[in-house]
């Protein structure tokens, strides 16, 4: 419920309404502008409406004080309403420039709103300006959410929370306190509390750094904590409710059939050769390759299985020239595709079983599962990919991912290990779909559609849990899983294995010691390549350089894991980076440098766990619980605060020093103003002067009550000796002719005055009137007096129920 | 230091004099009650009149007696008893044998100061008549008019109502009088030197002095005081006072605009006697006392911790350069 605003509503309440009006309009002005007016025209209408309100709320003012009651301003209204209708037309004619409906009818009501404002010392339009002008708001807030609007909306917000408390308070004080003198407004309390919550507030929705991202994660209905909540509002861009944008990739934006789009992109062999440079054929392959005979004989299957068809269809359907607007080529973007979801990620694209001590084979397309199944989940049809149901309940999840092709040419869906679902808009027939491998999926088309988003749900091992499970993997997985090839540093390589988990219980422990011993003493480089004469590149990579890039890492970590007894495999894909991510388009850039390679090893029968060997990478974990966040929000502030200890410490003196002189900067700041405004009037000087003095005197803890005169306050034993003495008793009666008496001349001589008023301000300083104080304020005299004032309110409180009740009785 | 102090000047001194003299002809009437003296002239100056609260034998007669000398007008008194007619107020007219006409025989009303002496002891009837005299300065005896003195100032005087036979001045009477003032006691210094003023001037000729004021002069005093400077500001905080009366929860019956035109003018005097040409909010504070409690119907025994909150809750005008 709105405070009642009593007719003579203070100037102060009135400004507020006057500011709070203006701000709702200015918003409405930016989101109708839609950053499409210029700066200039912008400016202009901003101040024209500011200015015509002022001025008008100004006249009002003037006016009230020589009427009766309020005057019949409904005719205005109205009138202000139709003209605000009829610019449209008008404005149609001149500059061809037009509003929409609603937004006329919005702007209509802004200029009621505006006008409203200014005659709000009525009470009646004080509150119908405080709706009117939440409503524009509103309305503003949801045609356009630039940081701006946002920006003026929590402004509007924290001011009408300010208004109204100032209004409520206002009322009590008139209503329930007749002796009001001790019940001031907080004032103190509410400056504290509004700039706290402008900062906070502002810092949360205009920002775009990692705090303001931190924090807006924590909203459930952000979709930044992976949580789906079907009331959400703010799920664009996001989850389920992410689509395709065709003018702009940023946007990932607002439709799911967007158009199939065709070019000359690369594919993920394409993107291998960039990273990592062309393939070497080594002359002594053929001393290297051993592998055991029923494998090679697949190898060369594979070679012929290679070529190209012979003949080509023609179709009878052409395309027009002009059907081709949009073309992938257009698209400002250098990503091969963009991934919205929890990162980081690993994406599998081809995963290789067989390792000859150069190359990696592929493992051959899969031959179990012939049809893909489509299932309906809330209502949107998703590939059925629990080929491989587990046994082991380490798992969390589904969680979910969108992927939006820009550049990649393949037709594999780029998904992470464990994926049990893949959903494309309006794909809804199983025979779209085609196997791969392992949980590798396919288009049954030569490329991936771009700009089409693909969602896919997975689950995540948790590999805490494995660890805790005690999960011992040894022996188990198809041959070609653990095949090794016959080369005689292969035995080094079994040694220096068994050296490294020597002391290692067996299973998943020595997987994480092989691991994390790749992790902590290789060194990543991913330029760095093995000459040609190199036979065998994994022994150089583990005994000479210990250093090169992720495929060596990849590599010997299979390897070594094998030569243990694990059965393992290499996964070629991308990796999403989470340095990468854009917080304003809310998902992350993957481009042709996130090519990567990992293993892959077998934790149960059909059950295979991500390893990443390779330091820099990250593993994808199931989110941390609230404690765990929050312990981490609190090491990652402290290790902020450890790097940055000079500058927190030099801020910390600084705002120390702000603090403890505070009074003495507010003190000069106000003497330095006060000797500007002594320059002007004689009267503007002796009445800035008895302002200053008021506020030094309030400082050391002595206010001028509000039912006080100057001469009471200034006689009092607050002033010392000086009480009624000259200067300062001279200078009281000079205060009220200045304050008083208008039409009558100074009755001394100026530079009289002016000397005096000069003196007073030199010799009444702080420190002199802190002395005069007959009792110190002390903290335990403010604890006093606010358990009195608390008292107090209750009291005349219960005197007002009882004087009710005993009305009613 | 600089010793060059401006003091704002006073405004009319014509009259300083004349008032330095009656001031001082009161204070040796009444010795040690200065403020009440300062408060009797501020009464006398606003135009209105006087009720005194007080016990017998404080001084209100010889406060009376001097207003009239030191002003050079009649002094008249009537001691109010329930058997008092109006007509022994306001005078009579009495069949002349020799003109065979009727002859108006004016009543004390007819003077320029007048003490009601106990006027709750006087009749509803009575009180009226003499209440109505004091607000019309006129009497209407037998359908005709008969003008009152301009400078006619009434002093009343009142016992505790709580005596027996007396008959409480209703509000709507009491609205009438400028002011309530109540002597009270003089301090025992103050006695001893009345007890020697006593001794020294037996015998003498208390009446040598001639009249203070000149003929008319307290009528331009008065004309003076009610065209000083009132700011708006101030008008406002009278405004703001007066209502904060009529909403008080402690208050039954509010100020009456009659009675803040009377506080305004009270105001008014009591800046002209501190020889300033404009109202500050003290002047309106520090007449507030006795200009509200004459008229205020506070359902307390004693009004004044509800007039001092009043004052206190009520903010002073800002002191900023006016409009």
């Amino acid at each position: 419920m709105l405070p009642e605003i009593t007719r003579s509503s203070s100037p102060a309440l009135h400004a507020g309404l006057i500011a709070l009006a203006l701000l709702a309009a200015a918003t409405f002005t930016l989101a109708d502008a839609d950053g499409e007016s210029s700066a200039l025209w912008l400016a202009v209408s901003l101040l024209g409406q500011s200015g015509v309100a002022l001025v008008a709320a100004r006249h009002v003012r003037k006016l009230d004080r020589s009427l009766d009651k309020a005057p019949w301003v409904s005719p205005v209204l109205l009138i202000v309403f139709a003209i605000s209708l009829a610019w449209e037309p008008l404005q149609r004619s001149l500059w061809g420039t037009g509003r929409p409906f609603e937004a006329i009818t919005i702007f209509s009501l802004k200029n009621v709103m505006l006008a409203m404002s200014a005659v709000a010392c009525w009470h009646r339009y004080g509150a119908w300006t405080l709706l009117t002008s939440l409503f524009v708001i509103i309305f503003s807030a949801s045609m356009a959410s630039s940081p701006a609007i946002r920006l003026m909306v929590v402004l509007y917000v924290v001011g009408i929370v300010l208004y109204l408390s100032v209004a409520n308070w206002e009322s009590l004080r008139s209503r329930l306190l007749p002796t009001a003198d001790n019940a001031r407004l907080p004032r103190n309390w509410l400056i504290a509390f509004t700039l706290l919550l402008v900062t906070g507030l502002s810092l949360v929705s205009v920002t775009e750094n990692s705090v303001a991202s931190a924090v807006r994660g924590w909203v459930p209905s952000s979709g930044g904590t992976g949580g789906s909540d079907p009331f959400a509002r703010n799920g664009v861009g996001d989850g389920e409710a992410l689509v395709a944008g065709t003018d702009n990739i940023q946007s990932f934006a607002p439709i799911d059939d967007a158009p199939f789009l065709q070019d000359d992109k690369p594919s993920l062999y394409d993107v291998m050769d960039d990273s990592y440079e062309e393939p070497v054929i080594s002359k002594e392959i053929q001393r290297s390759v051993a592998l055991p005979p029923e494998f090679a004989s697949r190898i060369k299957e594979h070679a012929h299985s290679r070529t190209e068809k012979a003949s080509r269809e023609f179709s009878t359907l052409r395309k027009s020239k002009e059907a081709s607007k949009s073309k992938v080529s257009d698209i400002k973007s250098t990503a091969l595709f963009h991934v919205a979801g929890r990162t980081p990620l690993h994406l599998r694209m081809e995963t290789y079983d067989l390792f000859d001590g150069v190359n990696w084979h592929p493992v051959p397309d899969d031959e179990r599962v012939t049809e893909t199944r489509m299932i309906e989940r809330d209502g949107r049809h998703w590939v059925d990919v629990n080929s491989t149901p587990s046994v082991i309940e380490s798992f969390w999840g589904p969680e979910s991912h969108a992927i939006k092709v820009v550049n990649l040419d393949s037709n594999r869906i780029p998904a992470p290990l464990h994926v049990t679902g893949v959903h494309i808009d309006l794909v809804e027939r199983a025979d779209m779909y085609d196997w791969v491998q392992d949980g590798l999926i396919c288009l049954n088309r030569d490329t991936l559609p771009a700009l089409v988003p693909i969602h896919l749900t997975s689950a995540v091992l948790d590999r805490q849990m494995l660890v805790e499970e005690g999960y011992s993997t040894l022996g188990i997985g198809e041959k070609n899983y653990r095949c090794l090839p016959t080369h005689p540093a292969m035995e080094q390589i079994a040694e220096l294995a068994e050296s490294w988990v020597q002391g290692v219980p067996s299973g998943w422990p020595q997987v994480v010691a092989i691991e994390s011993r790749l992790r902590e003493h290789f060194k990543h480089d991913r330029g760095k390549t093995f000459s040609d004469e190199t036979a065998f590149p994994l022994q150089q990579f583990l005994f000479e350089e210990q250093a090169g890039p992720d495929y060596q890492f990849a590599t010997a970590c299979a390897v070594m894991l094998r030569s243990l007894g694990f059965g393992t495999r290499v996964v070629s894909g991308f990796y999403v980076d989470p340095d990468q991510y854009d917080q304003r388009a809310q998902h992350t850039p993957v481009h042709a440098d996130d090519v990567h390679f990992w293993p892959e090893v077998l934790v149960h029968a059909q059950t295979w766990a991500t390893l990443e060997p390779t330091p820099g990478y990250q593993l994808r974990q199931p989110p941390p619980g609230l404690i765990a966040r929050l312990r981490s929000a609190l090491f990652t502030v402290f290790g902020w605060m450890s790097r940055h200890v000079g500058m927190i410490l030099t801020g910390l003196a600084f705002a120390l020093l702000l603090f403890f002189s505070r009074v003495f900067l507010l003190d000069l700041t106000r003497t330095l103003h006060w000797r500007w405004n002594a320059r002007g009037d004689v009267r503007t000087c002796v009445l800035s002067t008895v302002k200053l003095i008021e506020w030094r005197s309030r400082i050391v803890g002595n206010p001028r009550a509000s039912g006080m005169t100057l001469k009471q306050w200034g006689t009092s034993p607050h002033f010392g000796d000086s009480s009624l003495q000259d200067p300062w008793g001279s200078f009281i009666a000079l205060g009220e002719w200045a304050a008083f008496a208008p039409s009558l001349p100074c009755p001394a001589h100026e530079a009289d005055v002016r000397e005096q008023c000069d003196s007073i301000v030199r010799t009444m300083t702080r420190r002199q009137l802190a002395e005069w104080q007959p009792v110190r304020s002390s903290r335990v005299h403010w604890l006093k007096s606010s358990y009195n004032r608390i008292l107090h309110l209750i009291q005349s409180m219960s005197i007002q129920s009882q004087d009710y009740t005993g009305a009613h009785s | 230091m600089n010793t060059a102090v401006a003091t704002p000047s006073a405004p009319t001194d014509r009259h300083a004099d004349a008032i330095d003299r009656l001031r001082r002809l009161l204070n040796t009437s009444l010795c040690g009650k200065s403020t009440v003296v300062d408060q009797v002239l501020i009464c006398l100056f606003s135009h209105g009149h006087l009720l005194l609260e007080d016990k017998p034998g404080l001084g209100k007669t010889t406060l009376a007696k001097a207003i009239a000398k030191g002003i050079g007008g009649r002094f008249a008194r009537v001691q109010c008893t329930p058997d008092l007619l109006p007509s022994d107020i306001t005078g009579f007219n009495l069949f002349n044998q020799k003109t065979q006409d009727f002859d108006f025989r004016p009543g004390p009303v007819f003077s320029e100061v007048m003490l009601a002496d106990e006027i709750n002891r006087a009749t509803p009837r009575t009180q009226s008549a003499l209440l109505e005299a004091m607000a019309e300065r006129q009497v209407t005896v037998d359908a005709i008019q008969h003008r009152l003195a301009d400078e006619f100032f009434v002093i009343a005087t009142q016992n505790p109502t709580e005596q027996h036979g007396t008959y409480p001045l209703p509000e709507a009477q009491l609205d009438r009088f400028a002011m309530k003032l109540s002597i009270g006691y003089p301090d025992p210094s103050a006695e001893m030197e009345l007890l020697k003023a006593a001794r020294e001037s037996e015998g003498e000729a208390s009446e040598s002095d001639g009249p203070i004021f000149d003929e008319g002069q307290l009528r331009q005093i008065q004309n003076e005081v009610a065209s000083l400077y009132v700011d708006e500001k101030l008008q406002d905080y009278l405004v703001r006072l007066a209502a904060e009366t009529r909403s008080h929860p402690h208050i039954v019956l509010g100020l009456s605009p009659r009675g803040m035109l009377t506080w305004q003018r009270a105001a008014q005097s009591r800046a002209f006697l501190n020889h300033r040409s404009f109202v500050t909010p003290d002047d309106i504070q520090d007449v507030a006392e006795p200009v509200l409690s004459v008229r205020l119907g506070i359902d307390h025994e004693d009004p004044l911790p509800t007039i001092r909150e009043i004052l206190e809750t009520i903010s002073v005008p800002e002191y900023t350069v006016p409009e």
